[in-house]
């Protein structure tokens, strides 16, 4: 009777396995079916492509930048920037590898070009986030700075991330906000995968020091 | 569990509120509508003739039409200026004189000693030079006669510059 249970959830597991892998074989040929055509001048097709990914790079961008307004024309930039190299995209890595590496280097260049660190013009937090339990256990439970409002968690975090290098806040956007594995941020940002893991321990670090007051002890 | 993931917990959970960071609503609902509209605007900028590019570039860009209206309003000071004074040391050399004493050229609101009538409305006083060099070819080289020497403008049409006979046509008649 165990064996049998046993022998169904491996084989259950195993179709599912498999269904995924014909999933996304089938979006990642529908992908390139869709890049040649934007290859060959259809905007149609690259305007698909543009849907498919501009939330994952416009929220990339704005985490990197804390401000929407930026975050907007450098997306809608990345964009442009895409569609006029589309010919030398070989399919070499993957087209969404392809676009987060054009979003990341015009990112980092706008923010080493600008001087002075810009106002933040952060994104309102959309209703889920009230009934977190994470985050309601963070602002309310043995936290020292247990007044401390969602909004106000918001802007400290978005300041303490503006602390950070270029570098490691894109590492910690990457993995913790964005949640993409090592092996592909080491892709994007063209390092090994341990350079990706030390940067990320001492970003975490850095923001763990600034942001003591606002966590459980 | 990691010890990695165990020191970092508390800061992972907060970092996870970035993601409830969102755009505005219905910000997405356009965006490659906008994205597409200016690769296409792009486009078109592409195939039209340089110059139209350049006027359409000081459209959007106030700032550079105002710093090219200034950089071209600048040379034409500078040429204009340059140009006068070039005319200036043009009016300076004037013909050789059948003997070689040098003088200096000066303009002067005096009474003119030597009037060059010749050389157009400069007003110029001569003086002789102690040295026998001329100095620089602004330095007028010249014999210091009261008036133009007389065979400046021989009725033929023929003048001599430096002892050089030329043609030179100063009429339509002499043609």
């Amino acid at each position: 009777m165990i064996q049998a249970l046993t022998l169904n959830a491996f084989v259950g597991a195993t179709v599912r396995k498999t269904l995924q892998t014909q999933e996304e074989n089938a979006a990642r040929s529908e992908e390139l079916a869709l890049i040649q055509r934007a290859q060959a001048g259809d905007t149609a097709a690259y305007d698909d492509l543009v849907r498919r990914h501009q939330e994952r790079i416009y929220a990339t961008v704005y985490h990197m930048t804390s401000n929407h307004e930026d975050a907007n024309d450098l997306a809608q930039e990345t964009f442009i920037k895409a569609y006029a190299a589309l010919k030398s995209f070989k399919g070499d890595s993957s087209f969404f590898t392809w676009l987060y590496r054009i979003a990341v280097n015009k990112t980092i260049n706008f923010l080493k070009q600008r001087k002075h660190r810009a106002a933040m013009s952060l994104n309102d937090l959309d209703f889920n986030a009230e009934h977190d339990p994470d985050l309601v256990a963070l602002v309310s439970d043995r936290t020292p700075r247990r007044d401390a409002s969602l909004s106000e968690l918001q802007e400290k975090l978005n300041e303490a991330m503006q602390k950070l290098s270029e570098t490691h806040r894109l590492v910690v956007t990457l993995h913790d906000v964005q949640g993409l594995a090592h092996e592909e941020i080491a892709k994007i940002m063209d390092c090994n995968v341990g350079t990706v893991r030390s940067r990320l321990f001492y970003a975490r670090q850095q923001l763990q020091a600034w942001l003591s007051d606002y966590l459980k002890r | 569990m990691t010890p990695e993931n165990e020191d970092f917990e508390e800061v992972r959970r907060l970092l996870a509120l970035k993601r409830h960071e969102q755009p505005p609503p219905g910000y997405f609902t356009n965006f490659s509508s906008k994205v597409i509209a200016r690769i296409e605007a792009e486009q078109e900028t592409a195939r039209l003739p340089w110059w139209r590019r350049l006027v359409a570039s000081f459209d959007a860009r106030p700032a550079l039409v105002c710093a090219y209206a200034l950089a071209v309003g600048g040379l034409f000071v500078v040429g204009l200026s340059l140009a006068t004074k070039d005319d200036r040391a043009t009016a300076l050399v004037l013909p050789a004189a059948p003997h070689h004493s040098m003088v200096a050229a000066q303009p002067s609101t005096s009474a003119p000693v030597a009037s060059a009538e010749s050389v157009g409305q400069v007003t110029m006083q001569l003086r002789p030079m102690p040295s026998a060099e001329p100095q620089s070819s602004v330095n007028a080289v010249m014999d210091a006669p009261s008036s133009a020497p007389s065979d400046l403008f021989s009725p033929n049409g023929q003048t001599k510059f430096f002892g050089n006979p030329n043609r030179v046509s100063f009429s339509p008649e002499s043609r």
